[in-house]
């Protein structure tokens, strides 16, 4: 696992200086939409990933309903009865764990499909395959899930953990939304403004976003989370220990990674031909920054949004793991596997389900970044 | 090439200056309380918080304790007392800078041999299942929690409750100098777990660079010149396309920090990540400052440290 971004600002720097670099298709404007769609409809790991995705967001909305139809008994509600005849906690229901071994060989087979010999299969195999696969999930779903007492088993607390995921994944997505498109907006004003305006100030901040980059700034968050946590607040007590301060020094974090990218793409940029002719023709700074210099930021941006997203769910389970991120009772993955960590060897369930649904979270908007960023990268070809 | 370095350390100086200062704002002016309380632990006397206000200066002004501060770290390595543990925590953190130290330098390098080996293969065979195996896994493993591939890893292999009981397993850190042999062993899984994310990483700016490489002019006249395939990829594009990835390992080395604190607290490793872990959950702020300050610096001066080495294998680093 690599937390926090530097490996993600390596990535896309180089993806800047790819796109940037000589004759490319900027010199002309962004890639043309319709190839854009082309070249993500063929990236197959990309569909998968962003449907993935879809699927993940409705299951964080309709948590409460999916909870409720499978007659589980919500996240925050004790069932003292659930336990085996040690009086420990009982584990996954019988069956529980087909739809997703059923789903998981699918996926296996359909990328196996794609190296079979056969070229029918080679080319469509993954169709047939997935969608059989997806079918037999729902269909053994269905036919485990709503006898199920507890689904994924209990907690230590005899909650039930098939909601705490749910209520997790919803708490997840949340969280690294709000973090990502905060520092998004803070890291894309600095970032155009100091590229673009090479004023003492402008030179000055530039400096600052440097020296702030160099920091190892992941460290310095987890002792900001910590010391409000331990002070039951901060700032004069506008910061509240939990949401607010992961939120808080997660954008902050970001914005400075975000920044720096921006600022040596809107650096780049604004050396351009077609900024230069607009500067000549008279047109204003601001006609310039907004028309001429802004779409061409936007495009790597879409891709990079979802790097984004993916470290901020990593980071934020991070936090919630060593005890300063969200805390109790909130149903966060991160805290469940601290909690789990002590129970290893009998309780496995508790550690597998949390984390599982961490790392394909985590999974679907890296891939799904890595795929924006390719489709919209005119000099990276695809089979 | 001394121009460099001096240039390099006067840069970190700075580095180091804000890294103390970001330390002060979030240790002393973020959170809100009495910070003498906050530092107390969780049975304050009055004659305690009365000792640490006179001692941190805290009824003086921001400047005046920030100027203490600063003078206490510089002139006399001072990083405060745990009240918690009645330990200074500079001694706390020097007994477990070991442990940590060994974790983080052999996952470094294990995830760097990796990682070259994984790149390579992965870029020569590019369309063969081999290839996007490595692809597909490097993505997969950089999207897997550290903490969680730590506690499945126990699952499975440690042998109090794995499944397949072959390594030993959480809390069993030996120090190096008390037996090499049991060191080495309790270590295997956590540099592998720690190493894994980094490995992908790097595996996948390998292959990239690589493949970016071996389309270079040089490459095709070296061809050309009919010298053998072997002997092209390793002197020739190896040789330039491992650069890129070095130095980005350089630049990862504060997450890896932030990644070891999570491995040595799924681990049970008696490191300075561990001590970090322990003070949150006991609420000992002093000793969280002193780990997050020495971390932070530590990573610091190891930036420079491979700035350097690189700049000295590599004379065009120098320029930049």
């Amino acid at each position: 696992m690599s937390i926090g971004p530097p490996e993600l600002v390596a990535d896309s720097e180089t993806a800047a200086q790819e796109q940037f670099d000589g004759v490319d298709a900027t010199e002309v404007g962004a890639p043309a939409l319709p190839l854009f769609g082309r070249r993500l409809l063929a990236d197959r790991a990309a569909m998968a990933s962003a449907a993935f995705v879809l699927v993940l967001v409705l299951i964080a909305i309709f948590a409460p309903l999916i909870v409720k139809a499978v007659g589980a008994p919500g996240p925050y509600a004790a069932d003292p009865s659930a336990r085996d005849q040690f009086g420990d906690p009982t584990g996954p229901s019988p069956g529980a764990l087909w739809p997703f071994i059923a789903m998981l060989a699918g996926a296996a087979l359909a990328t196996a499909s794609r190296f079979a010999p056969v070229p029918p299969i080679k080319r469509y195999g993954w169709v047939l395959i997935s969608g059989i696969a997806f079918l037999a999930g729902v269909a053994l779903a269905i036919a485990f899930w709503p006898s199920a007492h507890h689904i994924f088993g209990v907690d230590k607390e005899f909650r039930d953990l098939f909601s705490r995921v749910l209520y997790g994944a919803r708490l997840s997505l949340e969280v690294a939304a709000i973090a990502a498109a905060a520092s998004l907006i803070i890291g894309l004003t600095f970032g155009l403004l100091v590229g673009y305006f090479r004023g003492s100030v402008g030179v000055a901040i530039s400096r600052l976003i440097d020296a702030l980059f160099a920091l190892p700034l992941l460290l310095l968050a987890l002792g900001m989370a910590a010391a409000c946590k331990l002070a039951r607040g901060c700032l004069g007590g506008v910061l509240h220990p939990g949401l607010a301060v992961v939120i808080v020094v997660i954008a902050l974090v970001n914005s400075i990674f975000i920044a720096r990218v921006m600022r040596d793409q809107v650096l780049s940029l604004r050396e351009k031909r077609f900024v230069e002719t607009a500067r000549s023709l008279g047109t204003s700074n601001a006609r310039i920054i907004f028309r001429e210099i802004l779409p061409g930021v936007l495009a790597p941006i879409a891709g990079y949004a979802a790097l984004i997203i993916a470290q901020d769910v990593l980071f934020i389970a991070a936090l919630s793991y060593l005890g300063i991120g969200i805390q109790f009772p909130w149903a966060s993955w991160g805290a469940m596997l601290a909690d789990a960590n002590p129970v290893l060897g009998t309780a496995w369930w508790y550690m597998l389900f949390p984390g599982a649904a961490l790392l394909l979270t985590v999974l679907a908007f890296n891939l799904l970044g890595d795929g924006l960023r390719d489709a919209l990268n005119p000099r990276v070809s695809r089979p | 090439m001394t121009r460099y370095v001096i240039r390099r350390v006067l840069w970190v100086i700075v580095l180091l200056f804000g890294v103390i200062s970001v330390t002060f704002v979030i240790f002393y002016l973020f959170p809100s309380g009495d910070p003498a309380v906050l530092r107390a632990g969780p049975h304050p006397t009055p004659q305690l918080l009365a000792t640490i206000r006179h001692k941190l200066g805290l009824n003086k002004a921001w400047y005046v304790q920030y100027f203490d501060y600063l003078k206490a770290l510089i002139l006399h390595f001072d990083f405060g007392f745990s009240y918690q543990s009645h330990i200074a925590v500079r001694t706390q953190i020097f007994n477990r800078l070991p442990a940590t130290v060994s974790l983080a330098v052999g996952a470094a390098v294990l995830s760097l041999i990796t990682a070259i080996t994984i790149g390579t293969i992965a870029a020569l065979r590019r369309r063969s299942p081999l290839g996007c195996l490595a692809t597909g896994g490097a993505v997969v493993a950089i999207s897997a929690p550290v903490f969680w591939v730590g506690m499945i890893s126990l699952y499975l292999f440690a042998t109090d409750i794995g499944k397949l009981a072959i390594l030993p397993g959480a809390g069993s850190y030996v120090p190096l100098t008390h037996n090499p042999g049991k060191w080495f062993a309790s270590l295997i899984m956590p540099w592998c777990v720690l190493a894994a994310g980094f490995a992908a990483a790097s595996a996948r700016l390998m292959r990239s660079s690589l493949i970016e490489t071996l389309g270079k002019g040089y490459v095709s006249t070296a061809r050309a010149k009919g010298i053998s395939e072997r002997r092209v990829i390793v002197r020739h594009a190896l040789r330039v396309a491992i650069a890129p990835v070095v130095t980005a390992a350089g630049l990862g080395i504060g997450v890896l920090l932030a990644a070891a604190i999570l491995t040595e607290t799924a681990f049970n490793i008696p490191g300075i990540g561990r001590l970090t872990y322990d003070s949150i959950q006991v609420g000992d702020l002093p000793t969280i400052q002193g780990t997050v300050l020495l971390g932070a610096c530590l990573v610091v001066v190891a930036k420079l440290v491979v700035d350097v080495v690189y700049a000295l294998i590599d004379p065009r680093a120098r320029s930049r």
